[in-house]
């Protein structure tokens, strides 16, 4: 919690005290989903129910990959297309048109996953649709693509020290004022294509509806409309994944390239550590424990780094930092990793809570950062819901460090700020992952985790034809992910082939993409590659905020004019440029009096901050008093500001379906989140996941499974059984206990091997840990039992058990 | 009475601000809304010194915030924030001083802070939501 829970509500009044209604009825997506490629428009329903004319803003959040393409206002049966200019002249045509009584409507981009869009002079009775396109190549690692949709943004904290962007206050820039009441929601429709590849298709996030319909799929969410209060993520599983593609788009004079890289390796060691590999890693975790992360969010922290402590081996050092206003170490340096440094950290952060305030992230950055790490390289895994407004300062920190830092990022949350924790690995040339609430936390943590331990694809080089612009120009690439290289060159032919290399835990390879002429001329590969160029070239100016116009520098003047050219080419939006569209008026239909300028509220996340005593009292002290203030902390003096607030009737009236829910109890009011949990519609593949997970919760730090009560129904027994058996174990150097760590590990090894072959993913780095542990256990002795040695008789028993269960 | 009149276009050559800003610091009430019909309307010179004066601190550094301080009480004093509270000596003691608004401080004792970080910063954060919205 932050100083920027003083704008919890706001006043939906004017400067003359009046009150008006939210202009803004409804919020429609609907996309079409090609493999990783998709095609977005959000749609937003104005309606001015006033009887004044009125100026609506709203600020909202896009997905922080989107390549924003179009922009269009549909007002009666006419449509009134947007064009993308340089920012400030954008503006200044939307404003003449509002001078002259026109409609005028603006898109503005504030960071890559927030906008601001205007609707000037919505008449009284007046509707209006306002059109956002966007097309995207979504994430996935081999087995899963992730379309992802934000749908609110969660209260940023903005630093004490931050200045102001371009003359305006930071929080102004990305802070929307909230409120608990809305009648506005999210409706969706997303068609699926190419049917007979899809192998699964969920939603954690959401209950969703899924019909067939000839070669697609169409998903919409089970209730008409939902609460913008969280991440719609919707997880499509395909049959077959992990080829590598390019394709090659002609376009006027250029050809531009998309090379689909998903580097696999002939045979090797997949995961966990290779042991030849001289490096030591020195590994720290960064754990985000301000006030945002209270309730689930830091719980699903917590267990994410239990689960990576669990996973480390001999050689490794690490280091457990936890921060907020300030920040704490568990060690004073990175420690090397042994049971009893395992012990101490786990015990630390088991005391570890969300109570350390505001998200003060450069300090303990700085001290990591500026600390060699083992063998001159540091990896540092961030776990964060990233609600902070200075992302600039960060990447700007990040980007220095390169060489002798990775940063990898996991984004935690109903709401996390996608751009800080993805571009922040980015930028170091290291990887995220995201775990929406109610997904499972440890396949993404492993599959993580056997990024930073095999590492990326270094010395990636793409053998472009003769004079490419690549884009992005630093491209990361890790074994069994999917990245995207684009490039554009002035030509009208194109190679059969492209060839890529690199180095992959420590020995070169070369891979040989055929290309594909595609045919699509309404391909988005043109764009995506402006796209990536243009990102190339803002994270280029230094400095706090890259949304700044006016700069004195010849040098940046060049990269802004760059940037301003591309996105002019390719009619896409930027820091620099926005959209703008302007609706011509006959004389009686133009605004005679000055619009009211209202600013649309978005909901507060859902689970933010946590359901603690604390953030229940002071909601239930704002609400009572009809506290006013705003999200930014700067201007709270100002409250003549027009912004939307509860009456106290509606509080009574407040229901079920916002992100508190409130009682009113013996003339207290009290908040309690309501629960949801994740709908899944796949099968049996949660079972065998789930059933591996809980296998995998039992080994010990050295390396050896501990079977408990509950696992040994695994095994159709009882720890009483078994430990009668571990004492026939033949070892006079070993007590019951040992014996019985033992047999319990050999069991687990048996089990998973023969009847989790298809989870491999999942174990295969514990298990490689526990068979070193079971060797060093043995001192290479044949350990015997019943006659047999322990692994024929572990092999026996478990593959007894599957044909019994069968 | 001054009679020069000025568009917004005039504004922004003579300040070097954009538009945006002055819309903006039109709206936060910094500075009064033009005369005349909306947007349209005309500025007069007390809208200009007051936006020269504005970029003038700008250029200095200063921040939003600080300024609009500065134009209405004459004092420039930077927004103290929790990690800056103030260290004070008092006899043998170390007190922390946070600054919930001007004139009024809440005063803690250094290793009671120390201890009960957490709730110093809680009833920072109400004491200042008391008095703000009194206002």
């Amino acid at each position: 919690m932050n100083s920027a829970t003083f704008g919890l509500l706001a006043i939906n009044k004017d400067r003359s005290g009046e009150v008006h209604a939210i202009p803004l009825l409804g919020v429609e997506v609907q996309a079409d989903i090609t493999g990783r490629s998709c095609k977005v428009k959000v749609r937003q329903a104005y309606k001015n129910t006033d009887r004044n004319p009125v100026e609506a803003i709203y600020k909202f959040p896009l997905p922080e990959g989107a390549t924003v393409c179009g922009f269009k206002a549909h007002v009666g049966d006419k449509i009134f297309a947007g064009k993308v200019e340089e920012r400030e002249k954008a503006f200044e045509r939307y404003d003449d048109a509002v001078m002259d009584g026109d409609g005028g409507y603006l898109l503005d981009q504030d960071r890559p996953n927030i906008c601001t869009l205007r609707v000037g002079n919505l008449n009284s009775g007046m509707k209006a649709v306002l059109e956002v396109e966007y097309v995207e190549l979504v994430e996935s690692n081999s087995e899963e693509v992730r379309f992802f949709l934000p749908t609110t943004i969660s209260p940023r904290y903005i630093p004490g020290n931050m200045g102001d962007v371009n003359g305006m206050p930071p929080g102004e820039t990305v802070n929307p004022p909230i409120s608990l009441d809305f009648p506005y929601g999210l409706k969706l429709r997303l068609s699926v294509h190419d049917r007979d590849a899809i192998a699964s298709i969920e939603s954690p996030s959401h209950k969703i509806n899924v019909q067939m319909s000839d070669s697609t799929l169409i998903v919409e969410l089970s209730e008409e409309t939902a609460e913008m209060d969280r991440d719609f993520v919707l997880n499509i599983r395909y049959k077959t994944n992990g080829v590598s593609k390019a394709y090659a788009i002609q376009k006027g004079p250029d050809t531009f390239y998309q090379v689909d890289f998903c580097p696999q390796m002939a045979a090797a060691n997949v995961s966990g550590m290779n042991d030849s590999d001289p490096v030591k890693k020195d590994i720290v975790f960064l754990l985000d424990c301000s006030g945002s992360m209270a309730g689930e969010s830091i719980a699903q922290a917590k267990q994410a780094i239990e689960v990576f402590i669990k996973a480390l081996r001999d050689g490794v050092y690490f280091n457990v930092y936890s921060f907020g206003s300030s920040f704490n170490k568990v060690f004073s340096e990175s420690v090397p990793y042994s049971s009893s440094n395992v012990r101490k950290a786990l015990n630390a952060l088991s005391q570890i809570d969300a109570d350390l305030g505001d998200t003060e992230i450069m300090a303990p950055m700085r001290d990591i950062l500026q600390r060699d790490g083992v063998d001159g390289h540091k990896d540092v895994i961030i776990l964060t819901d990233g609600q902070i407004g200075h992302e600039e300062e960060v990447l700007d920190l990040v980007n220095g460090a390169r060489k002798r830092a990775k940063i990898f990022t996991v984004g935690i949350g109903y709401g996390p700020n996608e751009y800080f924790f993805k571009q922040v690995a980015r930028t170091s040339g290291g990887a995220f992952e995201h775990i929406a609430p109610g997904e499972r936390i440890e396949p993404k943590v492993i599959r993580l985790f056997s990024k930073v331990t095999t590492g990326a694809v270094t010395d990636l080089k793409v053998h472009w034809p003769d004079k490419t612009t690549q884009a992005p120009e630093n491209a990361v690439a890790f074994l069994g992910s999917r990245s995207s290289i684009f490039g554009r060159v002035i030509a009208q032919e194109h190679p059969d082939n492209i060839k890529i290399t690199g180095t992959l835990s420590g020995k070169k390879q070369e891979w040989l993409l055929p290309v594909n002429a595609s045919g699509d001329i309404d391909s988005a590969t043109p764009r995506l590659w402006a796209r990536e160029k243009i990102r190339d070239l803002e994270g280029s100016i230094p400095g706090r905020d890259s949304s700044v116009a006016i700069v004195k520098d010849k040098k940046m003047n060049d990269i802004v004019r760059q940037i301003i050219e591309l996105s002019e080419e390719f009619q896409v939006m930027s820091s620099k440029t926005s959209f703008v569209a302007v609706e011509e008026r006959d004389e009686q239909n133009k605004t005679l009096y000055d619009a009211v300028t209202l600013r649309i509220p978005t909901q507060l996340t859902k689970g933010w901050g946590g359901t603690g005593k604390a953030q229940r009292e002071l909601v239930r002290y704002c609400l009572e008093r009809k506290a006013v203030s705003r999200m930014s902390d700067d201007i709270a003096s100002f409250d003549n500001k027009p912004l939307y607030s509860l009456r106290s009737r509606d509080v009574a009236n407040v229901d079920n379906k916002i992100a508190f829910s409130l009682r009113e109890d013996d003339g207290k009011m009290s908040a309690e989140e309501p629960k949801t949990s994740p709908e899944k519609v796949s099968g049996r593949q949660e079972d065998a996941e789930s059933v591996v997970i809980d296998l995998l919760n039992l080994q010990k730090p050295d390396g050896g499974f501990e079977i408990d009560d509950n696992a040994a129904m695994y095994f159709d027994t009882t720890i009483n059984i078994l430990s009668g058996i571990a004492n026939r174990i033949d070892v006079k150097r070993m007590n019951a206990a040992e014996k019985f760590l033992l047999l319990s590990t050999v069991l687990v090894l048996a089990l998973l091997k023969n009847k989790y072959a298809a989870e491999k993913g999942l174990w295969q780095a514990a298990v490689e840990k526990s068979i070193e542990w079971l060797k060093d256990e043995c001192k290479n002795m044949d350990i015997m039992i019943q006659g047999k040695s322990l692994e024929e008789w572990a092999e026996e028993y478990v593959k007894n058990l599957i044909k019994n269960s069968c | 009475m001054d009679k020069t009149l000025h568009t917004i276009d005039q504004l922004c050559e003579k300040t070097g601000l954009s538009r945006r800003n002055i819309r903006y610091y039109v709206e936060i009430g910094l500075i009064e809304p033009p005369a005349g019909r909306g947007r349209g309307g005309f500025y007069n010179d007390s809208h200009l010194s007051t936006l020269l004066e504005v970029k003038q601190l700008q250029d200095k550094g200063l921040r939003l915030s600080a300024i609009i301080e500065y134009l209405k009480k004459g004092i420039v004093s930077e927004k103290r924030t929790f990690a800056k509270a103030q260290l004070v000596p008092s006899g043998r003691e170390v007190w922390v001083q946070y600054e919930i608004a001007p004139g009024v401080v809440l005063s803690v004792r250094r290793d009671i802070e120390e201890q009960n970080n957490r709730k110093v910063s809680e009833i920072v954060r109400l004491a200042k939501t008391v008095i703000q919205e009194g206002e």
